[in-house]
């Protein structure tokens, strides 16, 4: 009797321990008084705290609706899938505008988007009160708009908003410059490969004023500033080792600056000229794996791996991103500073406990003291090998799958549509940059706030308004650059076969291998069979025309 | 005095493997004591403190570490945040009942089949031995999707009720045990009229307590240390193991933090190297297992 | 009217007869079945008498006991191996699609095929057969060898021979994952400090390396695997053999050879034979070094299947293709695992 009652006691004990659980995140309970408005938000770099001065804002715009904010960090780190079981009314998440599988789930807000809800200063005035409309606004960056946009330009259509955009990029220690005498070397020759013509010192867009002033011109600039650096005894790069998404995201960005747009989209459609190999088609798209712009990004890599121009935890698999960024920080206290981080424009606030941390050691390390700013892609002119590059414009990365979705379930889409419509206005967009430092794709105006921006933000803020600047998104979605729609680049046939193309780009295969991290195979190369030349003949082995006719053929 | 001889004979007529021997499991074990000792040392120390002094005593004992993983390490799931308590609870609930299940449902199968000349007795030690020597690989998939099918894709207590079936050399071990005791007691308890529920858990249960105790033991210990199930089976009911995996791949600021994590992984070891102290005698006791011949 | 007279008469002279024929018939007949019947019905229920005489109350209540003890594992047998592996036949033949979350039959060998393309077309898949094989073979003749040798070495008491017990049973005792993350940490940041070199390039990350770390890894937790079995299985042994060994001299080296391995050998084997399985469900805890983001040189079968099924969303397009290829590994290995067993079964078989 005892032994059965201590079992049974054991099993009762077990099954009372399924039900302990710690309490839900957040669980705010709605005003039963006022209209509930339940906002969901995951763990996206940027903190929740924009999210919290938003619902105060509105709250005070509207007294009678309770904003009521949930934090999803594991349902939402699946995208976009847990529209299907939300009860939250709007959702803030990270996830591409592709909405094959969601459609009947989320809000249309196209008439919302549509109606003209803003003043001529971009201050929201109530729906259909106003001379301007969200589209107006997201039209500013038409870029953005066209890759949220599910319609077409006459008829656009609009299942999500654009929440934020981050820069991803290379980004170097503007202090380090300094102090190290790194602007302006004498050692730059410019386009023309000549020293002291003229054209050594205004960065790859050639033009005063800009600011790529003192920086490299050309990637033979940049060899020689990265000799220089070696010289003096800095560490040139710093990168997360664990992600090797990370390193392999910037060579694209050079992909994309050799290319141009054309080229680089053509990549996506194979259907369409190509600068080097002509007409390009569904047969013989196996030839732009030998893109000559991937002879450029392959030097690059060449150089960073073979002269060890990283920092030894760089090609750590324990190196996370986070530890790449206090590396790179801290560095500065140590003989061996770093120059530049390999990361998105988010890092800094990623960053904030080391500032932090830092700032103990020295004020001069507190985050918005430490300067920190964009380093764009040089041109590749006058490079041995190499034909000259012909696109002059700065292509820089967005990464731009950060969205606001509704609810199609929901029982207050007024108010859904009243607060998107509040959260863009004019001041609840300047806040949001305020806060986190990342910018939104619309239209307002930061110029009267960029004394509250750190040193990094606001040099984003003048490369996103630099002429010779141009926003990209990578992969499929730098088609909607280029003249297509987010339906049609969503069916694209590189979109449609993504087994095939997976790590497409810069799969190569030397002897009997297949390599495809080029920074991290190069460095650990130590029989020298991996070059920027063998890994680029490799390309055209890694996908002969017998293996793409085994998929298109 | 054989006892003597054999003692001889072992240890003192090969002196050279005896010694080689003895080196390399002394190499060995050093490796294991002082990974062990050197991750207790860094979860003793501040991150910064951990990269420039990697062997070194800390600079600051920082035993608020312990406290301090309690608060910041956690595991998203289901809406909650999993803290290292949390965590702790659903691994004690996962490897009690994947022990409590599996294990009762070995011991009572086994013990039918060891105790009792039947047809079926025979079919089902047939089908448990085949079980075990035909390989099926690559199960995993069609396994979720029957289990999302039943209703036991993360729902640990309804899983485990559907785990109680025979499986592994556990069930091997206690068919050997039960083999090994004598009829006679069945037999006297038989006359003496007790049914046969009650021969089974008053009389030939307690006399294979020592086995059951030491399986028991290595199935709630390989629970414990499991992390791939609770991945796998029950996203919603993370464990500590699994918490452990999650940790080294996190881009949380704290929870990225190697000396918390190295903190993480003691409070881990701990429970389970009490049991194996309080048990060793039990576990490293022999455990013979019959044979698969046929 | 003399018409239908002739016609009543032609009917009753054909079928007259015949009809009392038949009935004639169905008498004797319908007399012997039921004379059959009966018999039968007797011889039943003398039977039933003698049935009921065999089993005692004792023997049902035994037949109860045994249903009782059974009924539920058979039950989760069924569903957790039956329908599961029935299952994956039917999923080798689906597809999922994911606007509808459901599975539907294809009806055609593509997911079966897909694995021979993959073969030629993904990179790193030819690479996870070398992989694979390097990997059984590593575990079963290097890790098994060292697991005998130290089991050995236990069984003949050496110097502190309880204290190696215990250090030797702690990878069994501590998670996987907590040695993981102290090897992995250790091997990055702290053996370049060890051997004096703070700019070595990790062993783990390097793809000359990158594998060989994570067999060393497998090698240094489980340099006691299987130590109780192989230890028990020693001690079957008989004691006097072992001294008239001694006493004419035979070295340690002869004494495990042509005494203690063929007595432990079919033991042995048994993991062997089992882990045969290992060839492509195996992997060196990949997974727990690396998750999803392996590089290719470390990828085996075992890890390539289960992160597919397992890791990111909608994994569910994946699962016919996992189990399609399920289907084909358990066709090569089940042939292979009873070649094995066939090879064991040529060896040494001591009874003792």
């Amino acid at each position: 009797m005892k032994k059965t009652l201590c079992i049974l006691l054991t099993l009762v004990l077990l099954a009372v321990t399924c039900a302990c659980k710690p309490p839900r995140i957040n669980e705010n309970v709605a005003d039963p008084n006022k209209t509930p408005l339940y906002v969901a938000i995951g763990d996206n770099g940027v903190g929740t705290e924009f999210l919290y001065n938003l619902e105060k804002a509105y709250e005070a715009y509207n007294p009678e609706v309770d904003v009521v904010i949930n934090q999803r960090d594991s349902e939402l780190s699946n995208g976009l899938e847990y529209i299907k079981t939300a009860t939250e009314d709007i959702i803030y998440v990270n996830s591409e505008f592709t909405f094959t599988q969601y459609g009947n789930y989320v809000l249309d807000l196209t008439d919302m988007t549509a109606s003209k809800a803003y003043d001529e200063n971009g201050a929201y005035v109530g729906m259909g009160n106003g001379t301007k409309s969200l589209q107006d606004k997201m039209m500013y960056y038409e870029n953005g708009f066209n890759l949220v946009n599910q319609g077409t330009k006459e008829d656009p259509g609009f299942l999500g908003l654009p929440w934020f955009s981050a820069i991803y990029g290379l980004w170097y220690d503007m202090d380090l410059f300094d102090t190290e005498n790194l602007y302006d070397l004498p050692e730059y020759t410019g386009f023309d490969g000549v020293a002291n013509t003229g054209d050594e010192y205004f960065g790859p867009d050639g033009k005063e004023g800009t600011y790529d002033d003192g920086l490299t011109a050309t990637w033979e600039d940049m060899k020689a500033l990265l000799q220089v650096m070696k010289e003096k005894g800095i560490v040139p790069f710093t990168f997360s080792g664990m992600h090797s998404w990370m390193r392999n995201f910037w060579l694209d960005v050079i992909l994309m600056n050799y290319e141009g747009m054309s080229d680089y989209t053509l990549c996506y459609t194979f259907d369409g000229t190509d600068s080097d190999f002509g007409e390009i088609n569904a047969d013989n798209g196996y030839l732009l794996k030998q893109q000559e712009g991937k002879k450029a990004t392959l030097m690059v890599a060449e150089k960073i791996a073979k002269d060890k121009l990283y920092s030894t935890p760089s090609l750590y698999t324990t190196q996370t991103h986070l530890q790449a960024q206090i590396d790179f920080l801290r560095s500065t206290t140590t003989d061996s500073p770093g120059a530049f981080l390999i990361d998105g424009s988010w890092w800094e606030y990623e960053a904030n406990d080391e500032f932090e941390r830092m700032e103990n050691i020295s004020k001069e390390f507190a985050r918005g003291t430490r300067r920190f700013g964009y380093f764009p892609i040089p041109r590749f002119v006058g490079t041995e090998g190499l034909k000259d590059q012909i696109n002059t414009q700065q292509y820089i990365n967005s990464i731009s799958n950060f969205m606001i979705a509704a609810n199609a379930k929901t029982k207050v889409k007024d108010v859904v549509e009243d607060f998107l419509l509040f959260s863009h206005s004019e001041e609840n967009l300047i806040n949001f940059t305020k806060t986190t430092n990342l910018f939104c794709l619309y239209e307002y105006d930061m110029s009267k706030d960029l004394d509250s921006l750190t040193p990094l933000a606001q040099s984003v803020y003048d490369l996103m308004r630099d002429e010779n600047v141009v926003i990209y998104f990578s992969g499929k979605d730098a088609l909607t650059m280029n003249g297509y729609t987010a339906t049609q680049a969503q069916n694209c046939l590189r979109a449609k076969n993504n087994t095939f193309f997976e790590n497409w780009d810069f799969l190569t295969k030397v002897g009997n291998m297949n390599y495809m991290d080029a920074i991290r195979d190069m460095a650990f190369d130590d029989e020298n069979e991996l070059t920027a030349a063998t890994w680029f003949e490799g390309l055209g082995e890694a996908c002969s025309k017998s293996t793409w006719d085994t998929y298109f053929g | 005095m054989a006892k003597r001889i054999r003692h001889k004979e072992l240890i003192n007529q090969h002196p050279i493997m005896k010694w080689t021997g003895f080196a390399i499991l002394l190499i060995y074990a050093f490796t294991l004591i002082f990974s062990l000792g050197w991750a207790l040392l860094s979860s003793l120390k501040e991150f910064s403190d951990f990269r420039e002094n990697l062997f070194g005593l800390p600079k600051t004992w920082m035993f608020s570490n312990y406290a301090t993983a309690f608060q910041a390490l956690y595991v998203p799931a289901d809406g909650r945040n999993y803290t290292l308590i949390y965590l702790i609870i659903n691994s004690v609930m996962y490897a009690g009942l994947y022990t409590v299940f599996p294990v009762l449902a070995n011991i009572v199968v086994a013990y039918a089949c060891a105790k009792y000349k039947s047809k079926l007795c025979e079919i089902v030690k047939t089908v448990v031995i085949l079980r075990m020597v035909i390989p099926i690989v690559g199960g995993l998939a069609s396994s979720l999707t029957v289990s999302k099918f039943i209703g036991t894709y993360d729902n640990p207590l309804l899983a485990a009720i559907f785990q109680f079936s025979p499986q592994g050399a556990h069930f091997l071990i206690f068919l050997a045990t039960f083999q090994g005791i004598s009829n006679e007691y069945m037999e006297a308890a038989r006359i003496d009229g007790a049914g046969h529920a009650k021969i089974m858990f008053s009389i030939m249960l307690p006399l294979a307590r020592n086995t059951i105790i030491a399986v028991g033991i290595m199935v709630f210990i390989g629970c414990w240390n499991d992390w791939e199930t609770a991945m796998v089976w029950f996203p919603s009911y993370p464990t500590l193991a699994y918490g452990l995996y999650r940790f080294q791949f996190s881009t949380g600021n704290s929870i990225s933090d190697i000396t918390l994590q190295l903190t993480a992984c003691i409070i881990a070891m701990i429970p389970m190297l009490i049991i194996f102290m309080f048990f060793k005698d039990k576990l490293v006791g022999n455990i013979s297992m019959g044979g698969l011949k046929g | 009217m003399d018409d239908n007279e002739e016609k009543r008469s032609v009917t009753q002279k054909i079928f007259y007869p015949v009809s009392w024929l038949f009935g004639k018939c169905r008498k004797v007949l319908g007399g012997a079945l039921y004379d059959v019947s009966v018999r039968i019905h007797q011889k039943r229920e003398e039977r039933r008498g003698t049935k009921q005489k065999k089993l005692s109350s004792y023997k049902k209540s035994e037949l109860r006991f045994l249903w009782a003890i059974f009924f539920w594992p058979i039950v989760c047998f069924f569903v957790g191996y039956v329908a599961s592996n029935f299952n994956s036949f039917l999923l080798a033949f689906q597809e999922y699609d994911v606007e509808t979350n459901s599975f539907h039959f294809i009806g055609d060998f593509r997911n079966f095929t897909r694995i021979f393309r993959e073969l030629k077309v993904t990179p790193g898949m030819s690479l996870m057969v070398t992989n694979s094989i390097i990997y059984y073979l590593f575990t079963t003749v290097v890790c098994g060898a060292i697991g005998l040798y130290v089991a050995f070495m236990i069984y003949k008491k050496v110097p502190a021979g309880n204290f190696f017990v215990v250090i030797l049973f702690l990878p069994a005792i501590i998670s996987n994952i907590v040695w993981v993350l102290i090897y992995k940490y250790f091997v990055e940041y702290g053996l370049p400090l060890v051997v004096g070199d703070p700019d070595m390039m990790s062993l783990i990350m390097d793809p000359d390396t990158s594998f060989l770390s994570l067999l060393m890894f497998g090698l240094w937790i489980g340099f006691g695997g299987n130590l109780l079995i192989n230890t028990g299985a020693m001690m079957r042994v008989p004691r006097d053999c072992l001294e008239a060994a001694s006493l004419e001299g035979c070295s340690l080296w002869r004494e495990f050879w042509t005494i203690t391995f063929p007595v432990i050998f079919q033991t042995w084997g048994v993991g062997i034979i089992c882990g045969v399985i290992t060839l492509f469900s195996g992997s060196p805890s990949t997974y727990s070094f690396f998750g999803a983001d392996a590089p290719l040189e470390t990828y085996t079968f075992g890890y390539y299947f289960f992160m597919i099924v397992v890791n990111g969303k909608d994994t569910e397009l994946n699962y016919p293709y996992a189990a399609a290829a399920g289907l084909m590994f358990t066709a090569v290995v089940a042939p292979l695992t009873y070649f094995v067993k066939w090879l064991f079964s040529k060896g040494p078989n001591v009874e003792v």
